[in-house]
């Protein structure tokens, strides 16, 4: 059986966990940044052996975000390399959103409309509330949306740590060896 | 900005599978296969430098900033801003 690796739509969250430091991180909150520095050597492992594939999505709104409080930005057409790599990693799409929960959402939303597998990959833990507020306030029906409605699948780092390493046993021996 | 070099650019490679006149960079540091970082940088005609990956690539990207001259706690800073709403 041939199982497909999924796409993953990136929340903010994700990039936060995996470069920032916290001096008061619990238990569970290190769990995350660890599974979220997993999730980030995985796609940059993928993206040497898929030249122009993308197997990550994010919003320009994320992305955007993170070049616009880096210093001298776009100053003599200077560029932070690390954003370079970044958006050498993640494919990002403008989504025309001011909100940066709901970019994701929407991309998500999109993608899901056409591929299988898709997962919004989030370390916030109300993700799924504002997934079914977002979907409340913009369906015109009287639908009440449940969870099980989402026409995604909603996971954090931690969780898509378990299933990378169940798919694809042989990426993640490379990046635990790197280690 | 002064003196800083523009990179048009850069991203993860891995050395065996570079072609062209990145192929001949590599080999003319002796770098033969593994992780690399791959900057290019155009003038008139694209210039290569590749930077070997050793350990973690997670720090050869906070790497990547602090030649930039940004530093750990700005780079923090940058995140915190960007991300914590």
């Amino acid at each position: 059986m041939t199982v497909t690796t999924p796409i993953f739509i990136i929340c903010h969250t994700v990039l936060n966990d995996a470069f920032r430091g916290y001096s008061d991180a619990d238990e569970d909150k290190k769990k995350q940044q660890k599974s979220a520095k997993f999730l980030i050597k995985y796609l940059i492992e993928k993206s040497i052996i898929n030249i122009g594939g993308f197997i990550a999505i994010t919003s320009e709104q994320v992305m955007g975000s993170l070049d616009e409080n880096l210093p001298n930005q776009g100053v003599g057409g200077y560029r932070a390399q690390i954003l370079m790599a970044l958006r050498n990693l993640i494919l990002t799409i403008d989504t025309q959103v001011k909100n940066i929960n709901e970019s994701v959402i929407i991309i998500s939303d999109l993608l899901s409309s056409r591929i299988e597998n898709v997962i919004l990959v989030s370390n916030m833990k109300k993700k799924i509330r504002h997934t079914l507020d977002f979907y409340q306030k913009y369906e015109k029906s009287s639908r009440k949306w449940k969870e099980e409605n989402i026409p995604f699948e909603i996971k954090d780092t931690v969780e898509i740590d378990k299933v990378l390493r169940e798919i694809d046993k042989e990426t993640c021996d490379i990046i635990d060896s790197r280690i | 900005m002064q003196g800083k070099k523009l990179y048009s650019d850069v991203r993860f490679v891995k050395i065996e599978n570079l072609k062209g006149r990145a192929k001949e960079v590599a080999e003319n540091l002796s770098l033969k296969e593994g992780l690399a970082i791959l900057k290019v940088s155009i003038n008139s005609i694209p210039e290569y430098e590749i930077i070997p990956v050793v350990g973690d690539p997670l720090i050869a990207l906070k790497n990547l900033a602090s030649e930039d001259g940004i530093s750990p706690q700005q780079l923090d800073e940058a995140f915190k801003e960007a991300f914590e709403q």
